[in-house]
């Protein structure tokens, strides 16, 4: 109610300093505005009277400039818009219209005049121009009208007095005086500017007049009027107010007065009430302290000082209550009932909340803060520091009993359970519940004696504690094993109250140990040796396997590192085991040892990190099994697999493998391969001639040079029977290449000794060269077995241009090799086919023109193909060897086709057949003519062989022998296509000849080119006194065969008298000749 | 006594009407003070007549941004086009002959009619909204001109309300009232120079003087402080032939006055010189032409050759100098 009362005061107060306020300035400004006003009001009477003056001057003509009246406007105009700005609230007041219509009925006035005088202006401004005008022009019409220059002058006086002083009388005598000037001549332009003065002269004043009509000073004097009467009604007004204002004032002061009295005693009272509530305070047990609805403390006990002693002289009534809760936890912690700690508390915590405070030394308050009925808040403290500890001790206990890992039970002296704890009934599997007001015998299993339990009894009872194993049951039917401990409990006294049980389930102990006994049998048994190890890698343990596979006993090896004796040799090995071990904390693989022995050995080795309860590494176990056997066998498998048992060269399937990579790697790198298939040249012959035993001794001594030839990267493999393949890796050139094929045959022609016998062997070779020969968009596969195609291609070439020689791979030859190749398996197959027939051409006897013998030649009917000269098939045949076959073929089909003739056909006459070189290399020597012979039976004098002059020039010893040999079995011998080579006469002489054939060329240019019939001069010559017969072949026309008749030749052959026919054709056209001779062909050697 | 006092009071109001009447002659002759000198404009806050020049120069101002004030009042050539009638908006021809800017501080009143009374009226409704002149109007300018952040900042910096018609209105008229020409050579003359003037132009002086041109064009602007009536001693708009356009009627379009038909601002003669061709109507094309007409319908008389060309030497003196303008002579 008090201070209710004073907040009105003051809000009333308030009101009427602002209503004074406001007072003031109204009328300050009120003031300022009528003053403004006042002054508004004298500058437009002043502008009212200089207006009036400028009239004056205007119509006197005296104003000669304007300006002012320009001026007068502009400030006509500013006062206006000044008036507009104070109007809305000077006349705002009641009265103000009277005045603003008076204002706006005088400014109306002004604005008329200042209108006026403009177009008094205007006329006065003609009226100005003529009179200035006229004097000249007077002066200039007198030079002209003599006599009128004086009543001219006259006249313009009286204009200009008639100007100024304008009356009726002195206008008109001007008037007349004009009427009497226009009577003269010339003066019309001076009179016409008279006229015009008077016209706009009498404008001029009736402006004026107009003029002075305007009540402008009338209007003035009213508004003036107006205005004081209207200033005097706002003073009036002012003083109205002001008188109003002082006395609210006077009213609101005593008002005020009474209610300062009121609150003095009001204050009076409350100090007494202060007082006893300070003495009731101070009485209480408590720590007291009291705030108002403000927080400030206003009483409190000296049991709250006591309480908290630190805070001190600050401790005052007065103080915050935020102040004093901080002072207050400069040393004290608080705690919730519960006792866990508690934040700083807010406002309204601190007004009404229950806790405990902990202070430094230790002592413990319940705190109570409650808010009282007016706002305020009380606080009470009470001391709990005995109690407490007091009762934190026996929950210590209680605590110590629900956490004990073994059941404990408590029982009163009848053995009736009052207690169990947690881990009892968690064991027993009964809760308390069930458990309290019941006897432990719940638990009986019925295995134990009643007579332990007696025993049991007779312990306890007499004082003593009891120790023994019960096997119980638990409320699920499950036994258990309890080692158990029972202990009597006494009063103060010394009485026996209670029994305890502490009890522990030795379960798990007991499962725990029947594991542990499993576990040892298997490690014992197993036949993988077992290495357990400390964190040190320390062995700890080895069970019996370790100590078979390994020769070392426990005792040897305890606490020893164990990778010294399991431990890789290889260094690096161990090094990334042990930081896999390190990464992965298990590592298996093989590792490479040494047993007690000193022995190597190969073990699988699989190694486990171990660890603890906490995680921690404390040791490895480590399992180890011998696989040497194993390992062995595998590199035996492996090695049978890829290598050529004989030769110890990579086999085939290595070489693709090797192959393969290098091409990968070459793919990779960009570099260079060679493929070299290396064939030997002789080694079937060898194998015929002295057994695969010496062929095989022979092929692992070629391996092993080939081996020396190569470098190590190289690899050289065997192909299969004689062949070989070099691979050779990182080729930069080819030179390298043809290089490496050079050192291969050097060593490959040296002589090889073999047991007595000293071989020679050969070796032709192909090389092809990657990535030229191939294209490299091929996979590896098949660029491989593209180059392996190539090189034996090359290799083929290499043998046909002869051997010990290398050939590269062209791409251009292949195909050619392709269709030889095709041919020569054509031509293998042609004689056990039977697609080679002979055809013969007879050889007749000059100048009888008679059939002596047949050369035997040559058909091959291809089945394909058809009929393929000899030209195409021969070579091949001396190529590939098939020569000596087919020759043999040759001479053993003629001997008996012409056998049959001569006794079945009475055609007895010679057969001829062309005997190659190749044919002799290959084996054909007397031995097997003789067999020929011999097996057809035909008569070796009827037989000629035809060699060419190029076999003669060979190897010349030895074919000498050899035709000798012949010559002995009886037959003849002719030196076919003669002329061709460089047989020289003396050379003739040394072999048995009996026939020169001359060459179809030379035959071919007589009797016409010069030469050619000079040579066969020369050579019917020669033979004529070697005494050898001649046989031109080639013989077409009838000028040659006169032509050679005539020189002497013995023989001919051509087509000039048959072409080669076959053996029907000879019998159909010779058989029957009744002139056919008995004689062998051979007279011609006669 | 009566009689005495009688005889001398009137013999008194006599002398007293002689003296007066020689007194208007002697004032007249003299015409002393008609021609007052042009002095310095009063000081203005030299921002918000930069601003107003800028504005003046702003081609925003027209409908298409084509042209501004200046393009028909350029400053350089004596405030006026020169041309007879100026080119508005998309080639629009106007109907009346723009005046100079220069000086027209001084003026009763804007436009040939004087309809409007400031020159900020005249910004605010005057070629703005011509068609055939900017042909724009206060809603479309302003947007425009509010676009423009920095003149936005500069009317903020000078009123407190920034950017509004009235604003820019003042800025305009500020401008407009600082371009006064001082120091012509008749100005300083009447300073007291003596060599100011040229005897051809002292000769102007006083036929200007004697042939009553000075009772109108008088002032510190040489005219533009009052009205008169085109043609006083003949008829100038039956003798030009052409018919009689609304321009003609003069003030007439304002007052609504009979007796104001054909009456026109009379001009101010200061840059007369610089700024043909003459009247309303643009007919004149040379000083000695606008003489001539004058002489012709204002006094009627045919002034000779030689006095018009004395007349247009003084009329030449009074060109003075302004920093915007090339100097005249």
């Amino acid at each position: 109610m008090k201070r209710g009362g004073l907040k009105r005061a003051l809000f009333f107060l308030a009101a009427v300093v602002l209503l004074a306020g406001f007072y003031f300035v109204h009328q300050f400004r009120m003031e300022r505005e009528v003053v403004a006003f006042s002054e508004l009001l004298y500058r437009l009477r002043s502008l009212d009277v200089a207006m009036d003056r400028d009239m004056e001057r205007i119509a006197a003509f005296r104003m000669s400039n304007f300006d002012p009246l320009v001026e007068a406007h502009k400030s006509l105009r500013r006062m206006e818009q000044e008036l507009e700005q104070l109007h809305g609230h000077l006349f705002a007041q009641g009265g103000g219209e009277e005045v603003a219509q008076a204002l706006a009925r005088y400014v109306q006035a002004l604005r008329y005049k200042l209108d006026l005088l403009h177009q008094m202006e205007q006329q006065a401004a003609i009226v100005r121009n003529s009179l200035l005008y006229l004097p000249r022009l007077v002066e200039q019409l007198a030079q002209e009208v003599q006599g009128e220059k004086a009543a001219l002058l006259e006249m313009l006086d009286h204009l200009a007095i008639l100007q100024l002083f304008p009356d009726p009388a002195a206008r008109k005598e001007v008037e007349q005086r004009l009427q009497e000037l226009s009577r003269s001549e010339g003066t019309e332009p001076a009179l016409r500017h008279a006229q015009v003065t008077l016209q706009y002269g009498d404008a001029l004043r009736t402006l004026m007049r107009e003029f002075l009509a305007v009540d402008s000073a009338q209007r003035f004097a009213q508004l003036h009027e107006r205005f004081l009467e209207y200033r005097k009604q706002l003073g009036r007004r002012a003083i109205f107010l002001g008188i109003a204002l002082l006395l609210l004032v006077l009213v609101l002061l005593s008002w005020l007065w009474r209610m300062l009295d009121k609150l003095q005693a009001a204050q009076a009272l409350a100090e007494r009430s202060h007082q006893r509530l300070g003495d009731a305070v101070q009485a209480l047990g408590e720590g007291f302290a009291l705030f108002d609805n403000r927080d400030r403390l206003l009483v409190f006990n000296d049991e709250f000082r006591r309480m908290y002693p630190w805070i001190g002289s600050r401790l005052q009534p007065g103080m915050v209550l935020a102040e004093l809760d901080q002072a207050i936890l400069e040393q004290v912690e608080r705690r919730d009932l519960e006792g866990r700690p508690l934040g700083p508390l807010d406002r309204g915590q601190l007004q009404q909340i229950s806790f405990m405070e902990e202070s430094v030394n230790g002592n413990w308050y319940l705190a109570s803060n409650r808010r009282t009925s007016e706002g305020g808040v009380v606080w009470t403290r009470t001391d709990i520091t005995r109690t407490r500890a007091d009762r934190n001790e026996l929950r210590k206990l209680g605590r110590a009993l629900e956490q004990s890992p073994v059941s404990v039970v408590i029982t009163d002296i009848n053995g009736i359970i009052e207690y169990v704890n947690p881990k009892f009934e968690e064991v027993s599997g009964y809760t308390a519940e069930e458990l309290i007001g019941s006897r432990p015998s719940v638990l009986k299993s019925g295995e134990k004696d009643p007579a332990e339990y007696a025993e049991l009894w007779n312990t306890i009872l007499s004082g003593k504690v009891w120790e023994g194993v019960f096997h119980n049951r638990r409320k699920d039917g499950g036994l258990y094993w309890e080692s158990a401990r029972i202990a009597p409990v006494r009063d103060e006294s010394g009485e026996i109250t209670h029994f305890i049980g502490v009890k522990e389930d030795i379960t798990e102990l007991k499962r725990y140990q029947e594991s542990l006994r499993m576990s040892a049998t298997v490690f014992n048994a197993t036949s993988e040796g077992i290495v357990l190890t400390d964190a040190l890698g320390r062995v700890r343990m080895v069970n019996p396997a370790f100590t078979r596979i390994t020769g070392y006993e426990l005792d040897e090896v305890l606490d020893k590192p164990v990778n010294r004796i399991l431990g890789e040799e290889n260094r690096e090995v161990a090094q990334r085991i042990s930081e896999e071990m390190e990464r992965f904390e298990n590592w298996s693989g093989e590792v490479v040892s040494h047993r007690k022995s000193g022995e190597w050995y190969y073990q699988w080795l699989s190694m486990t990190a171990l660890h603890d309860d906490q995680g921690r590494p404390n040791g490895h176990v480590i399992i180890i099994s011998d696989i040497t056997q194993h390992k062995t066998d595998q590199a035996r498998i492996l090695f049978q697999a890829n290598y050529d048992v004989l030769t110890g060269l990579p086999n085939r399937a290595l070489l693709s493998d090797r192959l393969h990579q290098a091409l990968r790697t070459a793919r990779r790198n960009r570099g260079g391969v060679a493929v070299a298939f290396v064939d030997l040249d002789r080694f079937k012959t060898i194998n015929d001639l002295y057994g695969h035993v010496t062929g095989d001794e022979l092929l692992v001594q070629v391996a092993n040079r080939m081996r020396e030839s190569v470098r190590e990267s190289d690899t050289v493999a065997r192909f299969g029977g004689d062949e070989f393949v070099v691979v050779l890796e990182q080729l930069e050139t080819s030179e390298e290449a043809a290089l490496v094929a050079n050192k291969i045959i050097d060593s490959l022609s040296r002589p090889f000794t073999l047991g007595q016998r000293r071989l020679m062997v050969g070796a032709s070779i192909g090389i092809t060269l990657y990535p030229g020969d191939v294209s490299t968009s091929l996979s590896v596969e098949e660029a491989a077995t593209q180059l392996l195609s190539n090189a034996d291609m090359a290799m083929y070439q290499a043998k046909s241009r002869g051997r010990n020689q290398f050939q590269f791979f062209e791409q251009q030859t292949q195909e050619e090799i392709r269709v030889t190749l095709a041919l020569e398996q054509d031509l293998r197959n042609a004689l056990e086919n039977g697609e080679f027939e002979l055809y013969y051409q007879p050889i007749l006897r000059m100048p009888e023109n008679r059939i002596e013998s047949v050369e035997a030649l040559l058909r091959w009917n291809h089945p394909q193909r058809g009929m393929i000269s000899p030209d195409q098939f021969i070579p091949l045949a001396e190529e590939t060897g098939l020569i000596y076959e087919i020759g043999n073929w040759v001479i053993r089909t003629a001997c008996e086709e012409v056998k049959r003739w001569h006794e079945e056909h009475q055609l007895r006459i010679g057969a001829s057949v062309n005997l190659s070189a190749r044919q002799r290399e290959r084996g054909f020597g007397v031995e097997k003519l003789r067999e020929l012979l011999e097996e057809t039976g035909f008569p070796p004098t009827y037989l000629t062989l035809e060699i060419t002059e190029n076999l003669m020039m060979l190897e010349s010893e030895e074919v000498i022998t050899c035709l000798h040999g012949l010559k002995e079995l009886g037959v003849g011998l002719s030196v076919d296509d003669f002329g061709t080579g460089y047989s020289s006469l003396s050379y003739l002489k040394q072999f048995p000849v009996d026939l020169l054939k001359i060459d179809r060329s030379f035959v071919k240019g007589v009797p016409d080119d010069r030469d050619d019939v000079s040579l066969v001069k020369a050579i019917l010559a020669m033979a004529r006194s070697l005494n050898i017969g001649v046989v031109a072949e080639g013989v077409e026309t009838e000028a040659q065969r006169e032509f050679l008749l005539a020189l002497g030749c013995s023989h001919m052959q051509g087509y000039r008298f048959d072409p080669p026919l076959p053996a029907a054709e000879i019998l159909r056209k010779f058989a029957p000749d009744p002139g056919v001779s008995d004689r062998p062909t051979r007279s011609a050697r006669g | 006594m009566k009689s005495v006092m009688n005889s001398w009071s009137r013999s008194g109001w006599w002398l007293l009407v002689l003296l007066s009447a020689l007194s208007l002659w002697v004032q007249l002759v003299r015409a002393g003070g008609a021609i007052l000198p042009l002095e310095q404009a009063p000081r203005q806050d030299p921002e918000l007549i930069a601003l107003g020049k800028d504005l003046f120069h702003d081609r925003r101002f027209s409908r298409d941004d084509s042209i501004s004030c200046a393009s028909c009042h350029p400053l350089e050539r004596g405030g006026a086009d020169g041309m007879r009638f100026s080119v508005g908006v998309e080639g629009r021809l106007g109907a009346i002959n723009a005046p100079t800017v220069y000086n027209s501080a001084f003026h009763i009143s804007y436009f040939w009619d004087g309809r409007a009374a400031t020159l900020e009226a005249l910004v605010l409704d005057g070629p703005l909204q011509n068609p055939v002149e900017l042909d724009s109007s206060w809603e479309q300018l302003l947007p425009k001109l509010r676009q423009d952040e920095s003149l936005r900042r500069r009317f903020r910096t000078l009123f407190d309300d920034g950017l509004t018609r009235r604003n820019v209105a003042h800025a305009i008229a500020t401008f407009l009232r600082s371009l006064v020409t001082t120091e012509s050579p008749f100005d300083r003359w009447l300073a007291g120079e003596k060599e100011a003037l040229s005897a051809q132009a002292k000769r102007g002086y006083r036929l200007f003087r004697s042939y009553g041109c000075i009772a109108c064009h008088q002032g510190r602007n040489v005219g533009g402080n009052m009205y008169a009536t085109m043609g006083i001693m003949g008829d100038y708009f039956k003798d030009r032939g052409t018919e009689i356009t609304r321009s003609d009627l003069g003030r007439y379009n304002v007052t609504g006055r009979e007796s104001d038909r054909h009456l026109f601002k009379v001009p101010s003669l200061r840059l007369a010189a610089l700024t043909p061709p003459y009247f309303h109507d643009g007919t004149a094309a040379t000083l000695d032409e606008a003489v001539r007409i004058m002489g012709r319908y204002q006094l009627g008389r045919d002034i000779p050759a030689e006095e018009r060309a004395d007349i247009v030497a003084f009329l030449k003196s009074l060109v003075g100098r302004h920093p915007l303008m090339e100097p005249a002579f």
